[in-house]
């Protein structure tokens, strides 16, 4: 379906406003901020011809988030068949410029299960609540909150954590 | 848990800072999958005319309209310059050689992608030494094991074409480099 003018020029504005967002909460759940840039392109092209329906959603957002999660945990289950073969060059080798304030949080992160860490990185980073996470996710609630209760166990064991005050 | 999410948060904030994309290439891609979609239908019904054609023994004719054209794969601009394949056209089984501008630093992993939807057809490791360059398929590459060895400079990196890959064009790209790096590879035979 090709875009009117004003589709393009809306999707536009909406392409200004939530890509940068959506690459920070993407890169949370792939570890690499250019893997997440890739993820969430992909995720606007599939928007792109779904644009007139998709605008007039509640929450185009959120079916841009779901894609977006859907896309990465699919690259996920790939990636981990490479796992050993495509180990991450040694920092000491290859200044990474991403690396800085909350490494330690992020490489607990991406130790995570992938449930787990979409868990987490809803309920954290988006502020969703757990039965939006749970529809989001398709599963139960009670699944979601086991997740997340495994989360905040790993990474409350990240130094940028340890020592701070937890509930 | 407030210290989580705030600290969550931050690196999201972080990451979303420097993100980097670009609204037209989106629509370039988009655009151009409705094209190879749309030239996909044209070739079925074209097939299915020419099925009747033969059927009811009437001369097929073409209205001289072209038909629709599948404009290639084109590089995300984000990867503009950050690695040069020479040559860019090679055979299956054809060494190619990667540069870099000075002082890239990447693994020896590169991997050969689908640029339509993404998807990861070959892992090619670079030659070194006397270790001449290799590839996987990415059903074959289960298991296997690599060092993680660092590189930086300009290269040039030796990798070979797998020889089961189709003719087209893919995106063929560092693997586990900190900053990626892409560069389009044309497979010809």
């Amino acid at each position: 379906m090709r875009l009117t003018e004003a589709d393009e020029a809306a999707l536009r504005e909406f392409y200004s406003a939530q890509q940068p967002r959506l690459v920070g909460v993407v890169s949370l759940l792939t570890g690499s901020r250019a893997e997440a840039e890739d993820i969430v392109q992909e995720a606007f092209v599939r928007l792109v011809p779904r644009w007139a329906k998709v605008s007039r959603y509640e929450s185009p957002e959120g079916w841009l988030r779901l894609v977006a999660m859907r896309l990465a945990a699919n690259r996920h289950r790939n990636a981990t068949r490479f796992a050993s073969l495509l180990r991450r060059v040694p920092t000491s080798d290859v200044p990474d410029p991403a690396d800085g304030q909350g490494l330690d949080l992020e490489r607990a992160l991406t130790q995570l299960p992938m449930p787990a860490r979409q868990a987490a990185v809803l309920y954290y980073v988006c502020d969703l609540p757990v039965p939006e996470i749970a529809t989001t996710l398709g599963v139960a609630e009670g699944t979601v909150k086991s997740r997340l209760s495994r989360a905040r166990a790993a990474l409350s064991q990240s130094p940028t954590l340890r020592g701070a005050d937890h509930e | 848990m407030n210290d989580l999410k705030h600290d969550l948060q931050t690196i999201a904030d972080r990451h979303a800072q420097q993100s980097g994309g670009d609204f037209e290439t989106i629509l370039r891609t988009a655009t151009s999958r409705r094209r190879r979609r749309f030239a996909g239908v044209s070739a079925a019904a074209c097939a299915v005319l020419a099925v009747g054609g033969i059927a009811t023994l009437a001369p097929w004719q073409n209205d001289g309209s072209p038909a629709p054209v599948a404009s290639g794969p084109t590089l995300d601009p984000r990867y503009q310059g950050t690695m040069t394949i020479t040559p860019a056209t090679a055979a299956p089984g054809a060494e190619i050689a990667l540069t870099y501008p000075a002082g890239y630093g990447r693994g020896i992993g590169f991997v050969l992608v689908q640029p339509a939807d993404g998807k990861q057809l070959y892992t090619l490791i670079a030659g070194r030494g006397k270790t001449k360059p290799s590839w996987y398929s990415a059903k074959d590459a289960e298991g296997r094991v690599i060092q993680s060895i660092g590189i930086n400079g300009p290269g040039p990196d030796q990798l070979v074409v797998p020889d089961t890959a189709a003719d087209g064009t893919y995106l063929l790209c560092t693997a586990n480099a900190a900053t990626k790096a892409c560069a389009l590879l044309t497979v010809a035979r």
